[in-house]
Parts: structure tokens; C-alpha cells; sequence
């Protein structure tokens, strides 16, 4: 039994011994090499990463101006054509035209390069209101499932309230009276869908506060507060991470459904939902298909990622499912 | 002061839809200081939910009895803020559980868990942190302690992970340490190490221990007093010696002639007939009874008081001196 100090212990090491960059890299290796083993999460991963990196560079890589030029009337509904095209502007001067890789719309404006800006718009709309959404239930959740008693039974009654009321039609609601921008959806999204959140959060919380490390904690005169964030948010952090996936890939459809009724984000600012709202018409669906099926297939990509990335996360979460 | 905790009267109460459950029913014992005391029962009979009620920690469903005082050192933890109690926790007095295994949590790394209880209550700077915690580590015999500090708590063995808890309890040095069965999930060789290592420890930071079990073997090997519960109460106190040498109830005898024994040859263990009966409907007498080879009438009449024998014995039986309904005041 060697109970003497051991003399390598000398206080000259202890300040290497605490370098923990080593273990934390070999977890996120073991984590990587789990998530890898989904082909369709990594391929959703690779998808968000190439679709996060158009948008944000999209001021380069857009070839036009998305919200239009004085030009674009001589090119309505111009059909995707590799080229670019050399003829006089409105007026006269002759000037060389990138290529329209989706086409042009009914005004004339280049798709591609709305696409790339909607995809800013829509993007970040997804990110921030499945942020508000997931901070929102992780502190609901948490209080309800470690207090639990006459807390959680008001906190989970005011989940069931909201859940009770057709989200959408609540979002017609308040969006029709506040008047749609980029700012106001994802605070409305973000404040209508975090009660799936909390009620994952509230259910994690309810198992492992009766875990015996839990209880441990207390007996060393750990605080609520601390203890609720240190020692129990930490593991219930695999649900929380899944939930936001899936909340962004939520978010981003509500939003094209808000802008499809003519709810969401006010042209002339594009977002992927109001580009398609805008091609709902037969001439479109007949003579320029294009203004449709570049933002609806960015939607479906992005929101497919999303959920592919979500599931290839749980799994990776899941401790049952050993590599 | 001579005693670090005194326990009077201590009751815990369960108000279940089908009546009240009495966990603990009415505990006096005290804890000298460097003293180990041991508490022994079967599983249900109250021990585990006596430690708790010590930290101040039962469960939210359920109440310390009225009446009930505990005093660590003069502080009555049954009326304490939540402030007061926190302080206390992991200072003066630390707990060492029985699951090494799910005891620590996953993810947090060894050095960081054990560092918890000394940035609770103590102020020192990052680097002595660090350092007392490889003190500690190598303290309980855990090699290359800097290693180990900084691994996860899924890569160490039970054995391993129990003496981490003992390390973390030992943190701010504790007055008090309650180890609640702290052995009963390692395989022998390494409940007699960490056995060994606890009765070193106490040997060198003098603290008091209350040792809960349900092995009387390990009672034996640690205490200098032993408390036997059943059903919620004591039912039997002494010296180790003097209760091992001749226990005075029949529970308590029950008890240690089911000790599986090397030398005698024997085709069946022993074992106590029947079932620890019913929290919910106690009989009302006294609680052995139905189980005990000699029961007499008296015994599903009439509660039996706690008699004390002097020198530190005391026993709940009828069998014991004349019908003791009225309790002998300590």
C-alpha cells in the first residue's frame, strides 16, 4: 500500500500534469471516428459546410447585385446558360454580362446570385432562432427536471399551453400584425419551438439528477445553481446538440412557409422562402422553372443536412451504440 | 468537546397514499471524535437513510420526524439554512459512496473533481489546488497521481475509482467521514486494500468515521463501536469486542452465525428465517419478533425499550431484563 507521497510528485510537474489539451484531442478523435462511420452525416456535414461557406462569402462570389440593376429589365426570365453574353445596356454602352448559372427572374435579377445572399438570410434564420429556441428550453427544461414539485408542474402545464396552440397559426398571427424581417422571424421562430427542447432537456434531467454522482456533489456542498450547470448540463449535452440540428433544419422551413404566404422575410431582401413564394405562379411553373427549383433544391439540401448531420449526432451520442 | 456529533430522537419519516413509513424510528447514538462507529443492518433497516439525514440530504419525499435533533459539533443540521449545511458538506464533514463506478461524473476529469470540494471551501491559489490534489491522489496509492488527475473517469478500474472518492472526501481534510457500504461493490482483495487504506487515513488525519454496512466482517475489522439497526431502529449498541464476543439480541446473533466460516464444515449457511417485515405495517410489537426462535407472547405485544448495561451496551429485547416499555434514559 503505498501511502507515502510519491517524490515524482513534486509540485515542479504539477503544472504539466494539468495540460489537458492531450485527452480532450483524443476525445474529439473518438468522437470524429464514431460520426465518420455515418456516410450521410458526414456527407450532410460536408453539404453545410460548402453551403455556410457560399453564403458567407457570397458578396465575392455573386457575379450581380441581388437586389437588381438598372439593366436587368432587357433580360426577364433569361433561362440558365453557361455564357456570358456581350451587348448594350439601357444605356447604349456595350458591356460583357457574367453568366446566369440558375437564370433570371421576372425582374430581370440574376438567381444565382440571390440564391447565395437567401442563403445568408436563411442560414442565419435557422442558426439564431434554433439558438433563442435552445437556450430557452435547456433553462425551462433544466429548472423544471431538477427541482421538479410545483415548478415543473407549472413550467411543463405552460409547455403544454404553448404546444396546444397551431404553431403556425400563431406565427400568421404575430407575424401579420409585426410585419416580416430577418430579425423579427427568428425572434418569433426562436420564441414559438423551444418546448420540444425543454421537454428533451427536462427528461435528461430527470435521470441524472438521481445519479449517484449528483448526490456525491451535494455531499461536497455543491450549490443548485452549480450543480445544475457543471454536473448535470455537461451530460445532457448529446440531446441538446441534436435538438438544435434539428431545430435549425425546423427553423429554416418555417421560415420559407412564413415567406411562401408572403409572411416571412420582405423581398427585396432574398431569403430562399420568398424566392420560391415569388415563382409560385403557372408562367413560372411553364416558362421559367428556374426561379423555383434553385431555392427549393437549396432548401431541401440544407434542411436534409441538417437532419442527416442531427441523426449521425444522436448516434454519436448514444453510449449504447459503442463504436 | 469529546463528541462531534450527537443524534437524539432522530426520526425519518416517508408520508406515503398508503401511510406513514417510519425509515428511521427514533436513533439516539453519538460520534466521539477519532472514533469509528459502525452501523449494521440489513438492506431497508434505516443505516444508509441515517447518514443521509447526518448530511442533511434526504430525500425531498421525505421529513426529519419532530423531536428529532442532530448537533455536528454543536450546529443543529436539522434546522441549518441551506447555506449553513453547504458549508459544512465536503468541509467538515464528506461522504465516501458505495458505487465507485457511478459516483464520479463522466465528464469531468479526476484532478477537476477532486479540486471541487477545496474551490468551495477553500481560498488558495490554482497551483496549490493542483498540488494537493496530487497529495491527495498519492495519499490514497494511486500511482503516477499527475496521470491520473487528468484522465477520465471511464478509464480507471473500481478500485481505482474508489479511492478517488476517498480522495475527494479527504479534500479539506474532514472532521466527519460517512462511508455508506464504501466497500460492498469491490471484490475482496480490493475491499481489504481500501479497508486497509481507511483505517491508515484515519490513523493520520484523525477523523471521525461512521462506517455503514451490512457485512459484519468489514464492521468488525474497522470498529470500535457497532450500532445494529433493524426495521428502523437500534436494536443493539456496544464496544465491537464485547457485541462480537456475545451479542445479547437474537437479531444480532442472527447475524453473525450467518457469517459463511472457513473452518467450520458446514453443508448450509446459516441464515435468519423470514423477511424484514413490511415498513407499512410494522407488527406491533417488537419488530424481530415473527422472526426471532424466541419469541414469547410479550414480544407481539408490547414495544421493547432500549435497555442500557452500562459500559457503553445497550439492547432492545424483551429477553433482556423485565419488561422494559419504559425506556431507560440515557
Amino acid at each position: 500500500m503505498a501511502l507515502q507521497p510519491d517524490p515524482r510528485s513534486s509540485s515542479a510537474s504539477v503544472a504539466e500534469s494539468f495540460d489537458h489539451s492531450d485527452t480532450t484531442h483524443k476525445r474529439f478523435k473518438a468522437f470524429w471516428k464514431k460520426f465518420r462511420k455515418n456516410k450521410l452525416a458526414v456527407a450532410g456535414l460536408c453539404t453545410l459546410l460548402f453551403l455556410s461557406a457560399t453564403a458567407i462569402l457570397a458578396p465575392v462570389l455573386s457575379p450581380y447585385d441581388p437586389a437588381g440593376d438598372a439593366n436587368d429589365i432587357l433580360f426577364v426570365d433569361q433561362a440558365p446558360s453557361l455564357h456570358s453574353t456581350r451587348q448594350a445596356g439601357m444605356d447604349g454602352v456595350e458591356r460583357t454580362y457574367p453568366p446566369n448559372l440558375f437564370g433570371r427572374d421576372e425582374l430581370g435579377r440574376d438567381v444565382f446570385s440571390r440564391c447565395l445572399h437567401a442563403g445568408r438570410i436563411s442560414l442565419s434564420i435557422g442558426l439564431i432562432s434554433a439558438g433563442i429556441a435552445v437556450v430557452i428550453g435547456t433553462i425551462v427544461g433544466s429548472l423544471a427536471g431538477y427541482f421538479g414539485g410545483l415548478l415543473d408542474d407549472l413550467l411543463m402545464r405552460f409547455v403544454d399551453a404553448i404546444r396546444a396552440i397551431p404553431t403556425f397559426i400563431l406565427l400568421i398571427a404575430i407575424m401579420s400584425t409585426w410585419g416580416g424581417t430577418a430579425v423579427t422571424v427568428m425572434i418569433i421562430l426562436g420564441l414559438t419551438s423551444w418546448t420540444g427542447t425543454s421537454r428533451y432537456v427536462r427528461a435528461e434531467f430527470l435521470s441524472i439528477k438521481e445519479r449517484e454522482y449528483v448526490l456525491a456533489a451535494e455531499c461536497s456542498g455543491v450549490s443548485h445553481a452549480r450543480i445544475i450547470s457543471r454536473h448535470i448540463l455537461p451530460n445532457a449535452i448529446g440531446p441538446i446538440i441534436v435538438s438544435a440540428t434539428m431545430g435549425i433544419a425546423g427553423a429554416i422551413l418555417s421560415e420559407s412557409s412564413l415567406s411562401f404566404f408572403g409572411l416571412g422575410v420582405q423581398p427585396p431582401t432574398a431569403s430562399w422562402g420568398n424566392m420560391l413564394m415569388a415563382a409560385q405562379d403557372i408562367n413560372t411553373m411553364i416558362n421559367a422553372p428556374w426561379k423555383a427549383i434553385f431555392p427549393g433544391l437549396l432548401i431541401l439540401v440544407t434542411v436534409l443536412s441538417f437532419n442527416f448531420v442531427g441523426d449521425g449526432l444522436r448516434d454519436t451520442f448514444d453510449p449504447k451504440l459503442k463504436d | 468537546m469529546d463528541t462531534i456529533v450527537e443524534v437524539r430522537n432522530l426520526s425519518v419519516l416517508f408520508r406515503t397514499e398508503e401511510g406513514v413509513v417510519r425509515a428511521v424510528d427514533g436513533l439516539d447514538f453519538e460520534i466521539r471524535r477519532g472514533e469509528t462507529l459502525g452501523i449494521v443492518g440489513e438492506s431497508g433497516c434505516g443505516k444508509s437513510m441515517t447518514a443521509s439525514a447526518l448530511m442533511g440530504l434526504i430525500p425531498k419525499a421525505g421529513e426529519i420526524g419532530a423531536g428529532s435533533t442532530i448537533l455536528f459539533d454543536g450546529i443543529d443540521v436539522v434546522r441549518a439554512s441551506n447555506g449553513q449545511l453547504r458549508r459544512i458538506r465536503g468541509d467538515r464533514a464528506a461522504m465516501i459512496f458505495q458505487e465507485p463506478m457511478t459516483s464520479l461524473n463522466p465528464v469531468f476529469k479526476i484532478g477537476d473533481q477532486i479540486r471541487e470540494a477545496l474551490e468551495l471551501h477553500r481560498t488558495m491559489a490554482r497551483s496549490a489546488m493542483d498540488a494537493r490534489v496530487i497529495e491527495l491522489l498519492s495519499l490514497v496509492g494511486i500511482p503516477s497521481p499527475e496521470r491520473i488527475a487528468a484522465s477520465y473517469p471511464h478509464t480507471l478500474s473500481g478500485g481505482m475509482r474508489q479511492r478517488v472518492m476517498i480522495a475527494m472526501a479527504l479534500a479539506c481534510d474532514p472532521e466527519l467521514l460517512l462511508a455508506d457500504e464504501p466497500t460492498t461493490a469491490l471484490d475482496v482483495t480490493i475491499q481489504a486494500q481500501i479497508l486497509e487504506l481507511m483505517k491508515d487515513l484515519k490513523r493520520k488525519v484523525n477523523a471521525s468515521i461512521l462506517l455503514i454496512s451490512h457485512n459484519m466482517g468489514v464492521i468488525a475489522e474497522m470498529c470500535d463501536r457497532i450500532i445494529v439497526m433493524y426495521a428502523g431502529r437500534a436494536v443493539e449498541e456496544g464496544h465491537a469486542r464485547d457485541l462480537f464476543a456475545d451479542p445479547l439480541h437474537p437479531y444480532t446473533e442472527g447475524l453473525l452465525r450467518s457469517i459463511p466460516s472457513v473452518a467450520a464444515k458446514r453443508e448450509r449457511l446459516d441464515s435468519i428465517p423470514g423477511m424484514v417485515p413490511n415498513p407499512l405495517s410494522m407488527p406491533s410489537g417488537c419488530g424481530f419478533a415473527p422472526r426471532c426462535p424466541y419469541a414469547r407472547p410479550e414480544c407481539s405485544e408490547g414495544q421493547p425499550g432500549l435497555l442500557r448495561l452500562g459500559e457503553g451496551r445497550a439492547v432492545r429485547c424483551f429477553l433482556r431484563g423485565s419488561r422494559g416499555e419504559e425506556r431507560m434514559a440515557s
